[in-house]
This record gives structure tokens, C-alpha cells and sequence, in this order.
């Protein structure tokens, strides 16, 4: 708690119109006085983050946009596909093709074909990645930049390229590991996806092991290899990755 | 002058909008990035509301980092975004006591040291912002005023009142609103995990 004269201190302090000597006596005083010191901070953090009109300006829009703002009901299942890149479109488009005809004939009239599910619930994982410079080390920061700009941009053949590269080089290696084998299903090699989740998923750190499981299960469908997929599906655990989602594709493949 | 250079044009324009506290930027930087961030958060032991106001606060600290000068965003402005977010959600569940976290292997990405330095402030900030939403009206504009510096005869005059009057107003006003702060038991809390 501070008195009105400590008060008229600290505004004359931060105002910088304390003559020297008064300025001296009071970092002097500061140093003796931790909670003196405490509340000088205090005083000019307060001011340092509410000065200026313009962030409050953006509070104000912020909370009338967020009071406004739902959030799009869950897409229908097709929406997903509608920003996939023409070429993985088409290969994921061939697969579906040849299964639907198969599943014409094999799957009971009310379930939906592996090629579908998959179609319906796959998308490139995010990036969670973001550019950055290694000190020292120009070239791997220039291929870190390479691979992110090459997924985001869905250009996954050039990415599963160099995410491979970067997996054999780097220490760190198992995110890159992901990557590689994220942007081979999503350029439509499903099968060499499915080698690449197999091996990630054997070694996977907690961090990044239900995010293996999602998309090798979903490596299955694509391949139509439907008993590994409903068992890597079931291998999710509750509250992980993609749950729920693992769930409805688990009753539609019934 | 703010230099602000984006990856494309659309990123460019929206991160430009959010420095005019444009509302159709904002909302579209809204639809843009707040539908996976929700559902990252969701994933990671969080609610909505969770997701929500974080993704203010990326923004808030977003905006005073474009606002300083020189911006250069080096991936989409979602990424950027979702990766503030991110790192913004598990310094959050990490500083929740108690509380243990299956995410504790998670490591935050690497982002600029000053924007990161934003994101850590952004609980204290948002704590500041909310006793300062409570005070009345007029001590509201008596304190911003002052900490824009502008001198009490001028506060004086803008309120059709003494210098005198204003002064002890703007005592009484920035004591209420530091001891209401000082009072917040999340003012203690974030005091012992800095």
C-alpha cells in the first residue's frame, strides 16, 4: 500500500521530472525497498500497455466480432475436398473410382467405400512448423523454409522430397518424418505412405503418435487394406487426435 | 510508417486492416484462422471459449508487433497465427498448477524473441485491460489522457473542470486501479510463474 506522498514520488519518477539529486535519493531508496520497487514497475507496466487509443480501438472490434463471430457448423464431408490441389484431386479421384466400383458389388448397400471415408475425412495435417533461421547453419534453415513453403503451397511431391532429405540430416528428425509421410498420401502414393506411417509409427514419441496412427489408418483406407485401418483407427485413444472422427469412420465401415 | 510485407496479397491486406482495427479484416482474419485454432485447443484439453480468447490475444500482440515498424511474415498469416496461438495455449496449461498435462513433451515453436516476448506479457496485459474496463467512465478517460500524456491542465479543460480537481481524481483513479489489479488473485499467480 502506498501514501499519497510515495505516489506524487513514483509520477514524478516516471514523469522524469525529478531534479538529480531527487532521482539519485530514489533509486537509492528503490534499492533498499523491494516493494517500492515492485510498485514503480507496476506503475509504468500499467501505463506502457493502456497508453495510446489504438489498441483499444481493436479490443473494442475484437469483443464485437468475437460476441458475433459462430463458428461454421461442421462442414459436410465433401467440403474438405474442395481445396485440394488439382493433381492430388485426381489421383485421390482414381482411387475412389475403382473402389466405389468394387464396393458396388462387395459392400452392404448402406456403408460407404474406403476410397469415400477416406475422401471425406482426409486433409493434410497443419503446419505447425514455421520458418526460422538455424544460426550458423544457412542451408538447413533454407531447406526447413523449402519444405514448410512447399507444403503450404500443396506442392506435396516437392515437400515429401524434402522432408525426406531433411529427416536423414536432422537430429530432430521425427516431425520431418511425419511430413514426408503426410505429403506422400496427400500427392496420392498412398502405398509408400503406408510404409513410411508403418516405420514412423513404431519409434513415434507421444507427441506425435496419434497423429501417426490418423493417417496411417487412413493410408489403409485409401489402399482399401480395411481390417488394418479399423485397427489403427481403434488404436486412437479417447480424446486424441482426430477421435471422434475415428469413431464415425469406425461405424461406417461396419 | 509501418512496413509490413506478407506472402501474399490477401495477408498483406488483412495484417494492413488489423493495424486500422479494420472490422471486415478482423472478421475475415476471424474466418480465416479461429475454426482450427478452436479445434486444435479442443484437441489439446481446452474449450471454445479457451480457443477464443487467446486468439485475441495473438492478435492484441500481433497488432503492437506491426505497429512497432518493420514486419516481415515469413508464412500465411493462418499459420502464424495458429503457431502464436499454440505456443500462447501451452504456456497456458503449463502455468496451471496442478494441473497435470499430457502435453508436457510438446515444445512451442520458435518465434521471433520480441513477438514471443508479447505473447508472454498477454495474460498480465488482458488482466490490466479488465480492471481498467471496470473503472467509471470518467476516470477511464482521465487515465488515458495521462498516460497519453496529456498535461492536467489540458485533462482540466477537455472535462470543463480544475487542474486541482483532476489531479485528485487521477490519484483516486490510478489507485483504484492498480489495488484492484494488486488484488486479483491472477495477479499473484502470474507473479509466481514469471
Amino acid at each position: 500500500m502506498i501514501d499519497p506522498s510515495t505516489y506524487e514520488l513514483i509520477e514524478k519518477y516516471l514523469a522524469d521530472a525529478m531534479s538529480a539529486e531527487e532521482r539519485r535519493n530514489f533509486e537509492e531508496e528503490m534499492k533498499s525497498n523491494p516493494a517500492l520497487q515492485e510498485e514503480v514497475s507496476l506503475h509504468q507496466e500499467v501505463a506502457d500497455v493502456l497508453k495510446g487509443d489504438s489498441v483499444h480501438e481493436l479490443r473494442m472490434t475484437l469483443k464485437e466480432i468475437d460476441q458475433s463471430y459462430d463458428l461454421p457448423k461442421d462442414a459436410p464431408p465433401t467440403a474438405k475436398v474442395r481445396q485440394l490441389p488439382f493433381r492430388r484431386l485426381a489421383a485421390i479421384a482414381a482411387v475412389i473410382a475403382v473402389l466405389i466400383s468394387a464396393a458396388l458389388f462387395l459392400m452392404p448397400a448402406n456403408s460407404l467405400s474406403s476410397g469415400e471415408l477416406f475422401a471425406q475425412h482426409y486433409e493434410p495435417y497443419d503446419m505447425v512448423l514455421n520458418q526460422r533461421s538455424v544460426e550458423g547453419d544457412l542451408s538447413l534453415s533454407q531447406n526447413i523454409n523449402a519444405a514448410v513453403n512447399a507444403y503450404e503451397s500443396q506442392d506435396f511431391e516437392q515437400a515429401a522430397i524434402l522432408f525426406k532429405k531433411l529427416s536423414e540430416t536432422q537430429n530432430e528428425a521425427e516431425v520431418y518424418r511425419l511430413y514426408h509421410a503426410i505429403s506422400l498420401l496427400s500427392s496420392g502414393n498412398g502405398e509408400e505412405a503406408t510404409r513410411a506411417l508403418e516405420a514412423f509409427n513404431t519409434t513415434a514419441s507421444p507427441l506425435y503418435i496419434e497423429q501417426g496412427r490418423w493417417y496411417l489408418a487412413l493410408a489403409y483406407l485409401q489402399n482399401d487394406h480395411v481390417e488394418k485401418a479399423k485397427s489403427t483407427f481403434q488404436a486412437i485413444k479417447e480424446g486424441g487426435f482426430r477421435y471422434k472422427e475415428a469413431k464415425e469412420i469406425l461405424n461406417n465401415l461396419k | 510508417m509501418n512496413m509490413i510485407k506478407a506472402q501474399n496479397d490477401q495477408d498483406q491486406k488483412l495484417l494492413e486492416g488489423l493495424l486500422r482495427s479494420d472490422r471486415m479484416s478482423v472478421e475475415a482474419i476471424y474466418t480465416l484462422a479461429l475454426p482450427s485454432v478452436v479445434r486444435w485447443v479442443r484437441e489439446n484439453n481446452g474449450s471454445e471459449a479457451d480457443a477464443r480468447d487467446i486468439f485475441q490475444e495473438a492478435l492484441i500482440a500481433l497488432f503492437r508487433k506491426v505497429e512497432q515498424g518493420e514486419f516481415n511474415l515469413t508464412c500465411t498469416l493462418k499459420s502464424f497465427i495458429r503457431i502464436m496461438c499454440r505456443n500462447l495455449w501451452l504456456s497456458r496449461l503449463r502455468n496451471k498448477q496442478n494441473q497435470a498435462s499430457p502435453l508436457e513433451d510438446i515444445e512451442p515453436a520458435v518465434l521471433d524473441a520480441d513477438l514471443e516476448k508479447k505473447l508472454e506479457r498477454s495474460e498480465r496485459e488482458q488482466l490490466f485491460f479488465k480492471h481498467f474496463d471496470g473503472l467509471g467512465e470518467q476516470c477511464r478517460k482521465i487515465m488515458q489522457w495521462f498516460f497519453d500524456k496529456v498535461s492536467l491542465r489540458e485533462i482540466a479543460e477537455r472535462l470543463d473542470t480544475s487542474e486541482n480537481y483532476i489531479k485528485k481524481r487521477k490519484f483516486n483513479c490510478k489507485e483504484k486501479l492498480i489495488k484492484t489489479i494488486q488484488a486479483d488473485p491472477l495477479f499473484n499467480e502470474l507473479n509466481t510463474n514469471s
